[in-house]
């Protein structure tokens, strides 16, 4: 019997005594074989854990600290998706938008949302003005050739008969606000 | 879920029939943290037990484990071998560095063992507690700290020749050898003191 077989049989003996089984006998065993399995035996029916003064305390101080350490995992988790770009740049604007519209409700292009487009711009020009108010005072007179330089516009003579004038500022100016109240 | 619940033998020790399941979840749920806390107690304070000097020690090492296997549990890889054999490689690596810092190889104390041999009633513990307790003492002493290594794998952790070779980079075989030799050698020398006599 070679040292090889010995030391298989010994492995599986060794592996019995730690499973708390009693090896089969091996009548073949060598001399001094019985004694080595004797000393593995004593060695693997020893338990010193129950000698530990701690294993409760370091068990509970251990599940504090990875609760501990959870919870400010999963805090760091939770803003960490408010601080992602992917949100942060929407919700930035939309605030943004919010507040621009609560402080300056007049101004803001959104109190139009939902209404009626208006027919007339919101400014007119000096000429559109111009043209405008001309044509609100046709009968008054002719319509001016040119522009480009202040005329006053001479009432027709019906219009002097009937004592229709128009005001002593009047005048079709491209470049210069008109007037078109009295 | 039960965390508790057992399976049948893995090698020599038994193992939690879930565990895989309880080695993801521990990273975040404390109830599976502390199921392979209570699973794996014994086992590791008792290889460290085999391999330093005293009780208050072997508590900081194997506080000082469990810290370390909570962690770093969400390194561990399945596909690289077992759980037991991870978590043990940190125990190795504990103690080695506990035993550097100390710039000693005391790894078992004479307390433990007097108390090891008066705890049990077995017949066999009780030959320990006689006469040749300081011989055994000696005995142990007299290892190599790679077959004190291996003893404490094997009778310390409970783990095969198999999970000891992975463990250790040896073969399968040579963990067999080492260890038949190292308990031949406590034998021989334990022998004259009348251990193992029937």
């Amino acid at each position: 019997m070679s040292e090889q077989d010995v030391i298989e049989r010994f492995g599986q003996d060794l592996d019995d005594l730690l499973r708390q089984r009693e090896p089969d006998q091996w009548e073949a065993a060598p001399p001094d074989y019985q004694l080595t399995l004797d000393v593995a035996r004593a060695l693997a029916a020893n338990d010193m854990s129950g000698e530990s003064q701690r294993r409760y305390a370091t068990r509970q101080r251990l599940l504090t600290e990875a609760t501990v350490r959870w919870e400010r995992e999963a805090r760091r988790v939770g803003d960490g998706f408010w601080q992602h770009p992917m949100v942060a740049l929407p919700l930035a604007l939309v605030t943004l938008a919010v507040v621009c519209a609560l402080i300056l409700p007049g101004s803001s292009s959104w109190s139009h949302i939902g209404q009626p487009e208006l027919s007339l711009p919101a400014i007119e020009t000096p000429v559109a003005a111009a043209q405008t108010a001309y044509a609100e005072f046709r009968g008054f007179g002719a319509a001016p050739t040119s522009a480009m330089s202040p005329t006053q516009i001479a009432p027709t003579p019906t219009q002097t008969a009937s004592g229709q004038s128009l005001p002593a500022n009047f005048f079709i100016a491209t470049g210069t606000p008109v007037p078109l109240l009295p | 879920m039960d965390w508790g619940e057992r399976a049948a033998m893995d090698g020599t020790a038994a193992i939690l029939a879930n565990e895989q399941a309880l080695v993801v979840r521990a990273s975040v749920e404390p109830a599976a943290f502390a199921a392979l806390y209570d699973h794996y107690f014994p086992r590791i304070f008792n290889y460290v037990r085999y391999r330093v000097r005293d009780n208050a020690v072997a508590d900081d090492l194997t506080a000082l484990i469990f810290e370390r296997m909570l962690l770093h549990i969400t390194t561990y890889k399945q596909e690289k071998g077992s759980f037991a054999v991870w978590l043990f490689a940190i125990a190795r690596n504990a103690v080695s560095d506990h035993l550097r810092a100390q710039g000693r190889h005391r790894w078992f104390s004479l307390d433990a063992l007097w108390d090891w041999a008066s705890s049990s009633p077995q017949p066999d513990e009780q030959v320990i507690a006689g006469e040749t307790r300081d011989a055994l003492v000696a005995a142990l002493a007299q290892l190599s700290e790679r077959e004190r290594d291996l003893i404490g794998l094997k009778f310390g952790a409970q783990l095969t020749n198999r999970r000891i070779a992975s463990l250790t980079g040896l073969s399968e075989s040579n963990v067999g050898v080492i260890l038949y030799r190292a308990m031949r050698r406590l034998r021989t020398t334990l022998e004259p003191e009348g251990l193992g006599d029937e």
